[in-house]
């Protein structure tokens, strides 16, 4: 399979580096020379300078044999030729692109008669993100599965856990069945064995059953009253997207917005929520409007410095949950390490939703979660995999894998050992980028 | 530096290395050679040391490899292969010294194709194939080899490949290393076994064959006879290891593309224009020299000529004449074009067709600013923007090529060598070329140099074989400072 990547930043380098540690030829196209030399230095992968939107330069990056091509530079138009180029002269089957103009997102003749599908944009990735996130309260990640039947929540364990200690075998004992995916402890991510105990400030990630999340919830000690209080610093794309949707949920959003115009256009926009002129870090403002009864406090401006030090305040303020966006990578392990309880990475998760896209045999989706060094898999077990029949326990699966949950006609089993594997079921399997080929392997 | 990471490389790539000595075995045994035994052992002693070595090292967890640490694995490896190549040669007893045996075997990996050995007729099948095939290994590299067929080498093969091939002209052909090693390593093996069937039809012996197209497609050098290629005076076989020398001195990406259909991009290559045109030039010089000199006919000068022309630019080093007995321009002509080597991304050595283009396109970027002042100039090749650094890189890689040279030639003179045998064996090594001049020239070979000037020109082979830098990088402070 090979895959091209237009637009060598970030978005562009996660994806690179995702793709090419599995059996993926990737060519990455870029303007400028420098990010080029970046990525072809750090990663197993061709690059061709040039601009995405040029035939010419298309076909030097083997547009004829590509499978898939990713338009993610940080100018809409420029993705949009790269796509139509791709579609109409190269006839790519898949032309995902990056597009931040909600205008253009929100068009679908357009974007059809342009070959995108489909369109992502960072920003309302973004906003649902957090949103997912507010929602399941205690959470530092939500990932969603089959529309939602299965989530994969990531819970910080907090420092006064009955949990700390616990060998994980011991954890399924718990009703409802709690199963431990993967653990994020400090830079690394470990996927448990059955002896492994918790330790304070790991992030564990569980399969989840939709109508147990709150079960869920309660029994790793998170609080689970439902959240009716909503503080959001920054009334950008994200704030508003996230404001939008949360009013009509019927719960109750302020919103601190430092520019006066940003207000008006606020004020405007959305129906019931309180807008708040004014800046998020200044300890006044939040104290008079009652920050320690928030629910959660989401500080996603644009600004990140902002955002980190508005949520360490609301967090030595009372807030109950604080979610930060952070966009540079370099940020991500500090500000984890500071208390806050999801940090969110616009970048990253663009990356991620666009990888879902990227399918390459049985394998439906695949996401990433703590910082890109765990992924989660969906994939589908198929006629000659040699686990059809087998019960986990008999599975020999590669190292650091593990099978967190079962969808078979659309039932949802978190499984233990006894469960057995059939053709066309569906998997959630956690693993680590290295296992990833011979996880593959197994299922066909 | 992450030193246990570079052993256990180091020790995957001796393991691999070693199963190459099975071939050898498998001829002495057919052959019932009395050095069957030495094969063996050898066999044995650097699987186990390969396999010692990767499992002591194992236990660490980093696996990413680092610029560094891929100068230091490609270095090491080369070091660590000459060493253990050279046991079937001390074994056997062909090499009655550690330093004869491991310079055998250095210029053996390198390509360069300078032997000790006497009396070749004499020596058992076993070890003339061993002879042959570690330049085979050495010719496309064998870290590039290693990267194709061990999956385990695949994310940080990259830092390898970037240490053992130079980036410059060098174009990914494939987007995945691991495939655009497969593809040079297919179109070499069957290059070469094209050529062993038509040394075969020729009327070469099979074994022969086999022997002289692995040297002949690493451009090393190495023959079976003493008298080299001149052994079987046949203008045939000349004929055609002329013409595969020089495919081998061809970038393989030329090949890799031809092969797929696209043949326009030889005419496209400047590099390609100016290699065929050095050569040419130079085979019409010397064949005109020659007959000047009115000692053969044309038919004869323009064979002889061709040949020698092909063998010492491309670095092969097959004779099929003596050219000491060469009118003293044409001498020295071969000498000069010892530096141009083959192009970049073939097996060939010497500083490389596109560094000499480059550098004689930026000596007339300078003469025409003297003309015109305020022009805009940039320097191109093939139609792309030479990137400044690149140049840079250039100078700086002539400037150490001719610095170590020239203190190798010194310290070759201290031990009382005389000036054309000191100067044109260090050229001769530091190119990979093989016979030089004087003392060494093609019908006599190194084994008379005393063993110190035996050690610096392995070196210096070394340091031709991997362009310089990978290896004078490991002689810097600067490169172990944490």
């Amino acid at each position: 399979m090979r895959v091209i990547i237009v637009g060598a930043g970030e978005v562009g380098f996660q994806l690179a580096k995702f793709l090419s540690a599995e059996d993926i030829e990737v060519v990455v196209v870029d303007k400028s020379k420098d990010p080029l030399k970046k990525i072809s230095d750090d990663l197993d992968i061709a690059s061709i300078e040039g601009e995405g939107g040029s035939p010419s330069v298309l076909k030097d990056a083997g547009a004829d044999e590509a499978d898939i091509l990713l338009a993610v530079t940080d100018m809409d138009e420029a993705n949009m030729i790269s796509c139509l180029v791709a579609k109409v002269m190269f006839q790519i089957p898949r032309n995902v692109a990056r597009i931040r103009n909600l205008e253009y997102f929100s068009n679908d003749i357009l974007l059809k008669s342009l070959g995108i599908n489909p369109a992502i944009s960072p920003e309302i990735e973004a906003a649902k993100a957090v949103i997912r996130l507010i929602e399941v309260p205690f959470a530092a990640d939500v990932e969603e599965y089959e529309d939602g039947k299965v989530k994969v929540i990531g819970f910080r364990i907090p420092s006064d856990s009955k949990l700390i200690g616990t060998a994980f075998k011991n954890l399924s004992l718990t009703k409802p069945k709690v199963l431990i995916g993967a653990i994020q402890r400090k830079d690394e991510v470990l996927i448990p064995a059955g002896n492994d105990t918790l330790k304070k400030n790991d992030i564990i990630f569980l399969p989840v059953k939709r109508e147990e999340v709150d079960a869920v919830c309660r029994s790793v000690g998170g609080v689970t009253m439902p959240v009716k209080r909503i503080m959001i610093v920054g009334g950008g794309r994200i704030g508003f997207y996230v404001a939008k949707t949360l009013e009509e949920e019927n719960l109750s959003v302020k919103i601190i917005e430092k520019d006066v115009e940003r207000c008006k256009f606020l004020l405007k926009s959305l129906k019931k929520s309180v807008i708040l002129h004014g800046d998020g870090s200044d300890q006044k403002l939040l104290e008079e409007e009652n920050i320690n009864d928030m629910d959660v406090f989401a500080a996603i401006s644009n600004n990140e410095e902002v955002n980190i030090m508005a949520s360490m305040l609301a967090k030595s303020l009372g807030a109950k949950k604080v979610i930060a966006i952070v966009n540079r990578n370099d940020y991500l392990p500090l500000a984890n390490n500071l208390g806050i309880e999801a940090v969110l990475s616009p970048r990253l998760i663009t990356a991620g939703s666009i990888l879902k896209y990227v399918r390459s045999g049985n394998i439906l989706s695949l996401t990433t979660v703590a910082e890109g060094k765990a992924e989660i898999m969906e994939a589908e077990v198929k006629d000659e995999s040699v686990l059809i029949g087998k019960t986990l326990r008999e599975v020999e699966l590669p190292k650091k894998t593990l099978i967190g949950a079962i969808i078979r006609d659309n039932i949802v089993v978190i499984p233990s050992g006894e469960d057995k594997i059939a053709n066309n079921d569906k998997l959630i399997i956690f693993t680590l980028q290295e296992s990833i080929k011979q996880v593959q392997k197994l299922l066909r | 530096m992450n030193i246990a990471l570079v052993f256990n490389l180091t020790g995957v790539v001796l393991l691999f290395s070693s199963l190459f000595m099975l071939l050898p075995f498998l001829a002495s045994f057919l052959y019932h050679g009395h050095d069957l035994m030495a094969l063996g052992v050898s066999f044995l002693v650097t699987f186990f040391a390969g396999l010692f070595i990767y499992f002591l090292t194992k236990s660490q967890t980093k696996r990413e490899i680092k610029h560094r640490d891929g100068f230091a694995v490609v270095t090491i490896s080369w070091l660590a292969m000459s060493f253990f190549g050279a046991l079937p040669y001390m074994v056997s007893g062909v090499c009655l010294s550690f330093t004869d045996a491991y310079f055998e075997a250095m210029a053996g990996f390198t390509t360069t194709g300078a032997s000790i050995l006497n009396n070749l007729e004499e020596l058992p099948e076993g070890i003339l194939l061993w002879r042959s095939l570690t330049q085979w290994m050495g010719g496309m590299g064998i870290i590039v080899f290693s990267l194709a067929i061990l999956p385990m080498l695949g994310a940080g093969g990259m830092q390898l490949f970037k240490a053992e091939v130079p980036e410059i002209g060098v174009e990914k052909l494939r987007p995945r290393i691991i495939d655009m090693a497969k593809s040079l390593w297919y179109i070499y093996a069957g290059l070469t076994a094209v050529l062993v069937m038509l040394l075969s039809i020729a009327g070469m012996d099979f074994f022969d064959a086999i022997c002289h197209a692995f040297t002949t497609m690493a451009t090393g050098g190495f023959s079976t006879k003493s008298a080299s290629v001149a052994h079987f005076q046949s203008g045939l076989i000349d004929f055609i290891i002329t013409i595969f020398m020089f495919l081998a001195g061809i970038n393989f990406s030329l090949h890799f593309y031809a092969l797929r259909g696209n043949v326009s991009r030889f005419a496209k290559s400047s590099e390609f224009k100016f290699y065929c045109s050095v050569v040419f030039i130079s085979i019409c010089i010397i064949t005109l020299n020659s007959m000047r000199s009115g000692e053969s006919s044309v038919t004869d000068s323009l064979r002889y000529a061709s040949f020698q022309v092909v063998s010492i630019m491309t670095t092969t080093g097959f004779a099929t004449t003596d050219y000491e007995v060469w009118p003293v321009l044409s001498q020295m002509l071969l000498l000069c074009l010892m530096f141009f080597g083959g192009m970049v991304g073939s097996t060939g050595g010497g500083m490389k067709q596109v560094r000499i283009l480059l550098m004689l396109k930026q000596a007339y970027r300078e003469l025409y600013h003297l003309i015109h002042p305020r022009a805009l100039t940039a320097l191109k090749l093939d139609e792309k923007n030479v990137p400044k650094e690149t140049l840079g890189g250039i100078w700086g890689f002539l400037f150490l090529f001719i610095l170590i040279s020239v203190i190798a030639t010194l310290f070759m003179t201290a031990l009382g060598l005389d000036i054309v045998t000191s100067a044109s064996t260090v050229i001769s090594s530091m190119a990979n070329v093989g016979p030089a001049l004087g003392d060494a020239g093609p019908t006599e070979n190194y084994a008379a140099l005393p063993s110190a000037g035996k050690w610096v020109l392995a070196l210096c082979m070394l340091i031709g074989r991997l362009e310089i830098y990978t290896v004078i990088l490991l002689f810097m402070p600067l490169f172990w400072r944490k």
